[in-house]
Parts: C-alpha cells; sequence; structure tokens
C-alpha cells in the first residue's frame, strides 16, 4: 500500500524566469543520468518539485540519496510515502512511519505539519495538524509535541495522492551541470585546486581539469592520485575530461635558462598558458585556479599579477580569499580531502628556488621568459598530451 | 624488464607456481581434519617441514609456519617478552632492524620493557664487545638482523649467539634471517640462536608464507590463538599449498645457493666497475664489500632517489630508493640516517638487489641508463 517516492525540491531556479523550463529540463536530466544505472525510475516535475518513483522494493534507495546529494540544482531531499488519500489508511501509515523513525533515533518531542492541496479533503489544515498529531500521540505514549522546537516534523501533504515523511535531507544545491558553459581547471594534487573546481562547477559549469606531469620528477602514483581525484569530482560534475600534460622538459628547460627566483612564477605562467590552448581548443570560457592570497610565494598579489598576464581568458579564483581551514572543509565536504593528502606529493621542490621570489615584475618575467622557444615547447607539450574521459 | 628489486620481492619460480597452484586445486583438504583427505594434505605439509628444516639442520620440530617475516618477527619478540617478562624487562636490538621488528618493540616499549639500541660502525656493523658489556642478569631478549635489507651488511651472528649465551644463558636470541636465507649458509646446529625468522618470498617463494625456527625448549607466548593448529603456536587453517611451494623454493634455492652467489656477484661487481668508470666522482658505495652480494646500496650525488628510480623506471629498470622524497620533508630511512652518510650524498640513495636470474648485461644496461639519467636530471644550479 504504501509506496516510496523521492522528492526533490529546488530553490535557486525560481530565480530563473523566463530559463526556469531550461533548468527544470536539465537538471531532471541530470537526475535521471545519475540515477539509471540503479534501475529504471520514472521523474516527473509538478509544481516546482521533481518526484522520483523508484521501480521496486529491491531499489537501492541508500545508494540513489547519496547520489542524488551531489548533484547540483537540488536543494534538498525527502524520501516520502506515498499513499492513497484515505484518512485511515494515512493513519496507519502514519504510525508505522513514526515507528521506523523512533527505532533509529531518540526522538522524544515532534509535531505535525500538514498542507492540503486536495480542498476536498474533509479537514483543513490545522485541523489535520490536530488530529493526526493525536492519533500519533495515543500510539506512541512517551513522544510529546513541541511546536516549537520538536526533534522532528511529521510532515502531510494531501493531493491526489497523500504524501507522508519526516526528514528533509540537504543537498548540494547550486545550479544543474551543463546550465553555465564551461571552464578549465588547472587540477594538481593538492587540497585546493579540487575544491576551486567544484565552487565553479556547482554554478551549474562543466568543468574539465588540467594536470601537469613531470616525469620522473612526479611518480606514476602522483599521477593516479590525480586520476582518483578527478573521479571523486566528477561525481558532482556529470563526467570531466582529464588532460595530462607531459611537463618535464618545460620545467627542465625553465630551470636551465631563467633565474632560480623566477622558477616557480615562469612555470605557473606557462601552466596558465597551456591550459589556456586546451581551453578554447574545448570552447570553454574561463580558467579555474585554487590560489588564495599569500597562500604561498606564488601567490601573492605581485605573483598573481604576472601568471595572469600570461593568459587573456578571465581566469576564476573561488577561494581566492579563503583561509585553509575553510578550504579543508569544503574538500572534507566534498570527499576530496582524504586522497589529497595522501603523500605522493611530487619532486617538484627540485625546481623551486630557496628564495623564490614574492615581488616578481612582469616586466623581468617577460625578459627572463624570452630566452625559450615558447612556441616549441608547448606546441610539443601539447602533442604528448594524453586525455582522460573519467 | 630488468629487475634489480630482487630485496623487495622476487619472481617465483614457475615449478613453485605450478606446485602451488596443483596442490591448491587436487590437494586442497584441511590438515587439521580427521578424515583421509585431510591427512593427505597433513602429509604435505610434514614433507615440506622436513624438508625446510633439512636446509636449516634442524628438527623438524622446530619449525613453524606463519604468513611471513612480518608475523614471524613479531612473534619472536612480543612473544618472547610475554613468556619471559617475570624474569626481566630488558632488551638489546640493533636501531637499522627492519620495521617489524623495531615497530614490535615500540610495543613493548609503551608496555614497560627496557630497549637498548646497540651502536653500529659506518658500515652498519655491530660490535661483539658492546654487546658482551650490555647483557644484563634481566637481559630476556636480543634481537639481531643476520644481513640488513638496505646495505647488506653481515652481522656476526653466530658470535653475538655465543656471547650471549655465555653471559647470560637464559637470555633469548632472536635472528631475523629474512634476507640471509638461501643467501648464506644458516646451520642451527652452529648459529646458536633460540629463534629465527624466515619470509618465502625472498626466495623466488610465493607471497603470505614464513616460517619461525624455535630452537627446543625455548618459550614463546602465541600471538594469534585459536584452533592451535602448529603446536599451539600459530592458530589458524595452515597454507598447505604456500608451504609446499615455500619448500620447493628452498630446497632449489639453498641447493644452487653457491652458484647463485657467483653470478651475483658477477651482476653486481660489473654494475660497480661501469660505474665507476662512468660516473666515477657522482657515487658513494654504501654497501660493505664483505656485505651479502645480492644487495647494493650506492648513493648518487645531485640527483634525488626518487628522480633516479622513477627515470629508470622509464627505462623499464626497477629498483628502491633508500630515501623518500616530498616536498614536505626529507625523509632519509633510518639505516641511511644510522650510517652517518653525509647530505649531498644520503638524498640520492639506491638500494640494487639481484638474485641468480640477473645477468651482467642487465648491469650493463642499468649503468648505461643510469648515466643518461645523472646527465639529464642532474641539477647543478
Amino acid at each position: 500500500m504504501m509506496e516510496k517516492v523521492i522528492l526533490v525540491r529546488y530553490e535557486e531556479i525560481f530565480l530563473k524566469r523566463s530559463n526556469r523550463n531550461l533548468f527544470e529540463n536539465r537538471l531532471i536530466r541530470n537526475i535521471r543520468q545519475r540515477l539509471e544505472s540503479l534501475g529504471n525510475i520514472r521523474v516527473t516535475c509538478s509544481q516546482s518539485r521533481i518526484y522520483i518513483e523508484i521501480p521496486d522494493e529491491d531499489f537501492d534507495l541508500v545508494e540513489a540519496v547519496e547520489r542524488l546529494k551531489k548533484v547540483f540544482g537540488i536543494a534538498s531531499l525527502s524520501i516520502v510515502h506515498k499513499v492513497p488519500t484515505d484518512y485511515e489508511i494515512i493513519k496507519t501509515s502514519a504510525v508505522s512511519i513514526v515507528a521506523d523513525l523512533l527505532s533509529r533515533y531518540h526522538y522524544r518531542t515532534f509535531k505535525v505539519e500538514s498542507k492540503r492541496a486536495d480542498k476536498s479533503f474533509p479537514l483543513n489544515s490545522p485541523q489535520l495538524s490536530a488530529d493526526l498529531g493525536a492519533h500519533i500521540l495515543r500510539n506512541f505514549p512517551r513522544l510529546k509535541v513541541d511546536v516549537r522546537n520538536p526533534d522532528f516534523v511529521f510532515y502531510i501533504e494531501v493531493r491526489e495522492s497523500t504524501y507522508l515523511y519526516s526528514e528533509i535531507i540537504p543537498a548540494a544545491k547550486g545550479l544543474p551541470t551543463g546550465t553555465g558553459g564551461r571552464a578549465t581547471l588547472l587540477l594538481s594534487g593538492g587540497i585546493d585546486s579540487p575544491v576551486a573546481g567544484w565552487m565553479i562547477a556547482k554554478r551549474g559549469v562543466e568543468v574539465d581539469a588540467v594536470y601537469f606531469h613531470s616525469p620522473p620528477y612526479t611518480s606514476e602514483r602522483a599521477r593516479e592520485k590525480v586520476v582518483r581525484l578527478s573521479e571523486i569530482l566528477s561525481e558532482w560534475t556529470m563526467g570531466m575530461r582529464l588532460y595530462v600534460v607531459p611537463f618535464t622538459e618545460i620545467q627542465m628547460a625553465i630551470h636551465q635558462k631563467c633565474p632560480q627566483e623566477y622558477l616557480t612564477i615562469i612555470m605557473r605562467r606557462y601552466m596558465m598558458k597551456i591550459a589556456e590552448r586546451i581551453a578554447r581548443n574545448d570552447g570553454s570560457l574561463a580558467l579555474i585556479t585554487g590560489e588564495a592570497i599569500g597562500q604561498v610565494a606564488s601567490q601573492t598579489m605581485e605573483s598573481l599579477l604576472v601568471t595572469n598576464s600570461a593568459v587573456s581568458l578571465p581566469v576564476y579564483r573561488p577561494l581566492i580569499g579563503m583561509d585553509k581551514n575553510e578550504v579543508v572543509s569544503i574538500a572534507r565536504h566534498i570527499g576530496t580531502y582524504d586522497t589529497s593528502i595522501l603523500p605522493y606529493e611530487d619532486c617538484c621542490t627540485i625546481f623551486v628556488a630557496r628564495h623564490p621570489a614574492t615581488r616578481p615584475s612582469l616586466e623581468k618575467t617577460l625578459d627572463y621568459e624570452s630566452v625559450l622557444d615558447e612556441e616549441q615547447l608547448i606546441a610539443k607539450a601539447l602533442e604528448q598530451m594524453e586525455t582522460i574521459i573519467v | 624488464m630488468i629487475y634489480f628489486d630482487n630485496s623487495a620481492t622476487t619472481k617465483p619460480y614457475k615449478e613453485v607456481v605450478d606446485l602451488v597452484a596443483k596442490i591448491s586445486y587436487e590437494e586442497f583438504g584441511n590438515p587439521a581434519s580427521l578424515h583421509s583427505f585431510g591427512i593427505r594434505a597433513e602429509r604435505i605439509l610434514e614433507q615440506s617441514r622436513k624438508q625446510l628444516a633439512e636446509t636449516l639442520k634442524a628438527d623438524p620440530e622446530e619449525i613453524i609456519f606463519t604468513s611471513g617475516g612480518t608475523e614471524s618477527i613479531n612473534m619472536a619478540i612480543k612473544g618472547t617478552a610475554e613468556a619471559m617478562k617475570r624474569s626481566g624487562k630488558h632488551i638489546l636490538s640493533t636501531p637499522i632492524e627492519h620495521p617489524a621488528a623495531l615497530e614490535s618493540l615500540k610495543v613493548l616499549e609503551e608496555m614497560g620493557f627496557t630497549v637498548e639500541m646497540l651502536n653500529v660502525d659506518d658500515k652498519g656493523r655491530i660490535d661483539p664487545e658492546e654487546l658482551k658489556r650490555k647483557i644484563r642478569k634481566d637481559t630476556i631478549l636480543v634481537n639481531i638482523m643476520m644481513v640488513n635489507n638496505e646495505t647488506g651488511v653481515i652481522q656476526p651472528v653466530a658470535e653475538a649467539a655465543q656471547i650471549i649465551k655465555s653471559v647470560n644463558p637464559k637470555t633469548v636470541f632472536h635472528v631475523d634471517a629474512v634476507q640471509a636465507y638461501g643467501k648464506l649458509p644458516i646451520d642451527t646446529r652452529k648459529l646458536k640462536a633460540d629463534i629465527i625468522s624466515f619470509s618465502a618470498h625472498k626466495i623466488h617463494g610465493p607471497r603470505g608464507v614464513g616460517m619461525m625456527y624455535l630452537r627446543h625448549g625455548t618459550k614463546i607466548r602465541p600471538i594469534l590463538t585459536g584452533g592451535g593448529q602448529e603446536k599451539q603456536y600459530r592458530s589458524g587453517t595452515v597454507n598447505v599449498p604456500g608451504i609446499a611451494g615455500f619448500a620447493c623454493a628452498a630446497v632449489r634455492k639453498t641447493s644452487q645457493m653457491e652458484e647463485d652467489n657467483r653470478t651475483i656477484r658477477q651482476v653486481r661487481e660489473r654494475l660497480i666497475a661501469e660505474l665507476k668508470s662512468r660516473m666515477p666522482d657522482q657515487i658513494r658505495i654504501n654497501s660493505p664489500e664483505d656485505g651479502l652480494p645480492g644487495i647494493l646500496s650506492i648513493s648518487f650525488r645531485s640527483v634525488k632517489s626518487e628522480v633516479i628510480l622513477h627515470a629508470l623506471e622509464q627505462h623499464e629498470i626497477y629498483v628502491s630508493s633508500g630515501s623518500a622524497c616530498s616536498s614536505k620533508k626529507n625523509s632519509i630511512s633510518h639505516v641511511i640516517k644510522a650510517l652517518n652518510i653525509p647530505a649531498p650524498w644520503s638524498d640520492g640513495t639506491i638500494r640494487f638487489s639481484f638474485c641468480g636470474e640477473n645477468n651482467e648485461e642487465e648491469a650493463t644496461a642499468c649503468a648505461q641508463a643510469l648515466q643518461e639519467i645523472l646527465n639529464t636530471y642532474a641539477l647543478s644550479k
């Protein structure tokens, strides 16, 4: 009799009046895509809510919820019991739902919140809340009603069918992936860059990533770590492309021909230039980096100015004003932290000067850089680039 | 592919793999079962025990099978401490033991035992005189590895055994012979150790199998309890196919030991000679000349060991590094640290470890690759 449905709520999409259909359709498409491997679901949309009807009892509801929590555009979720709009059935179902809830949580207080969309139902909303609340109290004498600060709220919505639920699971929020264009992330093995990519992806942007690989200075394990990070990110970004660019030769050339204290800054500029070429080729509209002001020598405002000048595409730096611990807490939330801190750090330190310039000048940088055969170095790196579909 | 990482693990002999497969599939009985099918497995187990005991000139009764070197070492150290704690709490060891020993000793320290480290010289060798002075009435255990896994230095364990027994006959002497077995003769009638630890996969045997020699009369307390297999010392269903594979590998390895060692010595000498002629100023040999020929530790100036390792892997040459490089800290192994290798060298330490299946051409190819690597990646600034 009781059928389970996942109720999906979205908020921000409301704001986009003229584009609303586009956003809703995209969100529904993304939900379908994320859940299709779990079974035959039916996704419908009515009155600014999306309902996911699940095929049968065997459907892996827990996994479905975990996946949906990573779909941008969803504000919150509930697992809803759908029953016929018949007050006797509603009462029995309510009791069994509360019994299940009390077996899992130590709840003491509750309240009922009702919404009556079907005006032919005999009780109005306040009456329904009072009456159903009383029924629950009779069945669970240890519970108490608390309308101000209850341990749980029992929601009932009377429509053509009646929907009963008590838990509201917060989800990713943001905008549906694919509604915002494409951007290219400079992804390293660290904590910051995956977070930066995630923050831009949250705004509906499709994200691809570029990783610079410097064997033998960086190990195969460091590369695998980046692949793993892209896999974790791609659970949020609905898949992504990872470009692995061989970078050893460029690093060696810079090391041989440019002054020590400018190594890092020139290296960063090359990374930006290569990422920009890849981005333009993909129709990507911006670069994303995990830089924050003052985090390391290459991230002072002067350094950022110099690296920024290497490219003409906009560079998004969503972490620019954040502290490390703020970034870490997001990294934990999105699931990249434990992988980011694995100790397969590259040996790039060899290419880091003991005292890198913290206030590099653009003029000097351009001057030092001019000895390098930029076109040839970049062309060769791009030619040997590897593309991984994650 | 050139595999110079035989101290990490070895390629199993083909006949070992075949035997393990055959016994796994055909003789899958549990040797503890009462029926005849179990008894067949038990027969294979006891036959293997006998063969392995023979390689050590030991009584089969003195052999206990384990899951490998780490388990044997853990049981030797923790099991002895538990069994002997009423006689004393003093333990002697060297600082260049395998982590399986050092970490076990750390646990004992936390439990209130006193662990004292013997000094080692710049080759990693202990001083028997110092050992003699340091053994006390309450010394319950002395723990020394026969061959160090990073440098190949050979400890005078037979002499140490005599000293220990003459000063305090009650002191238990544990020898970690994981790197030595099959490469140096081990005769338990001459080497008066009480406990010796072994591993199968270092001598072309299967992974996940090891053994412990436990001299008659030595008391240890088991660390795994359960069904009481292996005379109560090591509970758990006995890994008959693995043990048969171990015996097969051990018989072959010990019987061709001298021949293998000759080959290995040639490979080692070729590699050293090639490196000395190609880059005399850029190498420093850390292994003693009279060490185990199969282990050769060399430090390279001005290139970090991980860079060398990954560059060699591009040539399909596989080795180990004696130090790990990370941008956070330069973590040099405790062994390299104990040898006081000067700083410009210690960062670039590589361990080459050979087996009887390597050859001199491989050594030349390796030296050539190293020369290229040093020319390309040595960053002189």
